[in-house]
């Protein structure tokens, strides 16, 4: 798996956009499931998550999935939690906007950094093909 | 004993760049290649060999971050 390392720009004074980004192997999504089976699913992402990737079956549920955990790990490397702070998995959800784009929900210690950070609001992009999801994660926040 | 189960569990999930056998208790296993995804998988294997779960409380970086932390936290578990 590569990580991307998180960069900051500073588009204008007051106003700072932090980027984080992520690559996983469906595979290993596959893998874990195989290996862990529900307790992977629960434990990772939400029902909402699971039943949205599931609604086309089991295989194409994998790269859907595997976007998702880069996008819970994309917007980790914005939110930069300290090594004793805890953050499951499922506090950082990708849901669907109106508009059918994918949107990230927090709560619990996600949404309590992401306030103390002054972050905005997100934005995500998802993208999977082949043997890799990607995704990539923009915040904006008041600095 | 505790040890040796966490480190076969090591070897099979953590995904480390660097031989096991070389790896001090104390090292810091996402330094040693660990990604987030397989500290994941090791999670869920210690809950399975162990007949343990992580509470949300413990679910961050410092419970996983080394033999020597997972050790502790499943003594921690264990003892419940």
């Amino acid at each position: 798996m590569f990580g991307w390392l998180v960069k900051r720009l500073k588009l204008q004074q007051g106003l700072r956009v932090e980027v984080g980004a992520d690559l996983v192997r469906i595979a290993d999504i596959g893998a874990a499931l195989e290996t862990f089976g529900e307790r992977y699913l629960k434990r990772v992402f939400t029902d909402r998550e699971v039943r949205y990737c599931t609604r086309s079956g089991t295989d194409a549920a994998l790269g859907s999935l595997a976007a998702r955990f880069a996008a819970k790990e994309a917007v980790m490397k914005i939110l930069r939690p300290d090594a004793n702070t805890d953050l499951p998995w499922t506090s950082i959800e990708v849901i669907r906007a109106e508009s059918g784009a994918p949107d990230i929900a927090l709560s619990g210690n996600a949404a309590r950094l992401a306030n103390a950070a002054g972050i905005a609001r997100f934005a995500l992009s998802l993208s999977h093909d082949g043997d890799y999801a990607t995704a990539t994660a923009l915040a904006m926040r008041f600095a | 004993m505790i040890d040796g189960q966490i480190r076969e569990i090591l070897k099979e999930h953590a995904r480390l760049a660097i031989d096991l056998a070389a790896l001090d208790d104390a090292a810091d296993l996402y330094q040693a290649g660990m990604t987030s995804h397989a500290s994941v998988n090791v999670m869920l294997a210690l809950e399975g060999n162990f007949d343990v779960e992580f509470p949300d409380r413990m679910l961050k970086r410092k419970v996983f971050e080394s033999v020597d932390s997972i050790r502790q936290a499943l003594n921690e578990l264990m003892a419940h």
